[in-house]
């Protein structure tokens, strides 16, 4: 494979001087590369196999982790700074979770690109992930049907409120089992890709809906990236401690 | 036990340490044995001791036969600066390739959220009690210039602020000696967003 555009999501060391590369390239998806000897201090991949910049990756043979030959860059490297970092974090840990080996998915590849352009221009933070969360979710065919009540068939209404039952949809009825309790304003935002806007209050809800939304996809092990964000109040996912 | 089942196992043995394939344990094993075999003694009782008695320090975690390091029990160290490293190899080169004066905390890793090392981690806990104790001024950063240094920089950063302490990051740029043809672009471009004025 030649030149294709790719990130690198996350690199763990292998060997002495070796790297095991997963990246997230646009026609072939999600690939597993090992990169030999680029942990030695002369390596020319060395300050390129960074994650959240767009790379040139080429690699050849064939079976589960292909040996890569070539990464290159065309705009100098940028490294992702604080809280937008720990979104990027977030944001490459939900691809790794969800994302099968040889799987591709251009349009979520381009999806992602635009993510990492807002965090690095400091957009508000909710608005990008949201946006990316809903990208993922449809893409791999879980998004889930957030404008009609799953018990009653209803249109949702903006100044109801309703219970989120994962892998059902909201509800109507008052039951005490379930996920969070959001209002029809938020459903309805997140529906029509409207999202991240409106107060902290609008905002913490559309983040507790859309983790439930992804929980059940996500396993019962917790994000290492969500724990970045601990320490204070902060505008980026899955923060919230808060339950219903 | 056959012949050999001991040579074998030395071999294996050897293989444990970075930097050592089949081949040189072979040839460090032969060596012990045929050449310097007080030597290997020696190596073997160094290195039960010192696997049974060094520990971390209990201040700065770096490792240590005492219970604290020598950096921490001078009374030469200015404790008003903590400069904190990733690992113990880090904190030799500051020591060796710097005059920092100040003492340590050594994270022994990075924040990697994806490989699941997450604060709890690090001992980072600990590290706020000593921001608690109102004697430091200035956390240093000197984490790598990786993503997970960056975000293990930024996170104690924001700890350091919730303990109104400076918190200061180490610069990254072109090496000494280097031309910028052989820089690489990212350092590059990190060495000029942090360029600084010439005071003439």
């Amino acid at each position: 494979m030649e030149h294709a555009p790719g990130y690198v999501l996350h690199s763990r060391p292998w060997r002495e001087t070796s790297l095991i590369v997963e990246a997230f390239t646009r026609e072939h998806g999600r690939v597993g590369l090992v990169a030999r000897g680029v942990r030695r201090a002369r390596s020319r991949f060395r300050g390129l196999l960074l994650p959240f910049h767009l790379l040139l990756l080429s690699w050849s043979g064939r079976g589960e982790l292909p040996t890569l030959t070539g990464a290159e860059t065309e705009s100098p490297v940028r490294m992702l700074r604080g809280r937008a970092l720990f979104s990027g974090f977030y944001l490459n840990e939900l691809l790794l979770k969800l994302l099968l080996r040889n799987d591709a998915h251009p349009g979520l590849f381009d999806d992602y690109r635009r993510a990492l352009a807002g965090l690095d221009e400091n957009r508000a933070l909710d608005g990008v992930l949201r946006t990316f969360e809903k990208r993922l979710l449809d893409a791999l065919g879980y998004g889930p049907t957030l404008d009609r009540a799953a018990d009653t068939g209803v249109p949702v209404s903006p100044d109801k409120r309703y219970r989120y039952v994962p892998e059902r949809g909201p509800v109507e009825a008052a039951c005490a089992e379930g996920g969070p309790v959001v209002s029809g304003r938020t459903l309805l935002a997140l529906a029509g890709g409207r999202l991240g806007g409106g107060d902290d209050r609008e905002r913490a809800e559309a983040r507790r809906l859309m983790r439930a939304i992804l929980a059940p996809h996500l396993g019962p092990r917790p994000l290492g990236s969500r724990e970045l964000f601990r320490r204070s109040p902060s505008p980026a996912a899955g923060t919230t401690e808060e339950s219903d | 036990m056959a012949d050999g089942d001991l040579i074998h196992g030395l071999v294996d043995a050897l293989r444990c340490l970075p930097g050592v394939g089949p081949r040189t344990a072979q040839r460090m094993t032969w060596h012990l044995l045929e050449r310097n075999r007080d030597a290997g003694r020696r190596l073997a009782a160094v290195l039960v001791e010192a696997m049974d008695r060094v520990g971390h320090c209990r201040e700065c975690r770096t490792l240590t036969e005492h219970e604290r390091c020598s950096v921490c029990a001078s009374p030469r160290r200015d404790r008003s600066r903590i400069c904190v490293v990733e690992n113990p190899a880090d904190l030799v080169r500051i020591e060796t390739g710097t005059d920092y004066r100040g003492v340590y905390f050594v994270l022994m890793g990075n924040l990697s959220p994806l490989d699941g090392i997450g604060p709890g981690d690090l001992g980072l806990d600990r590290l706020a009690r000593r921001l608690e104790e109102r004697e430091v001024t200035e956390l240093i950063l000197a984490t790598g210039a990786t993503a997970e240094g960056e975000a293990t920089a930024h996170y104690l950063a924001e700890m350091a602020r919730e303990h109104s302490v400076t918190a200061t990051r180490i610069a990254q740029g072109v090496p000494l000696g280097g031309e910028l043809e052989f820089v690489d672009a990212g350092t590059l471009a990190h060495a000029f967003s942090g360029r600084r004025e010439v005071v003439v």
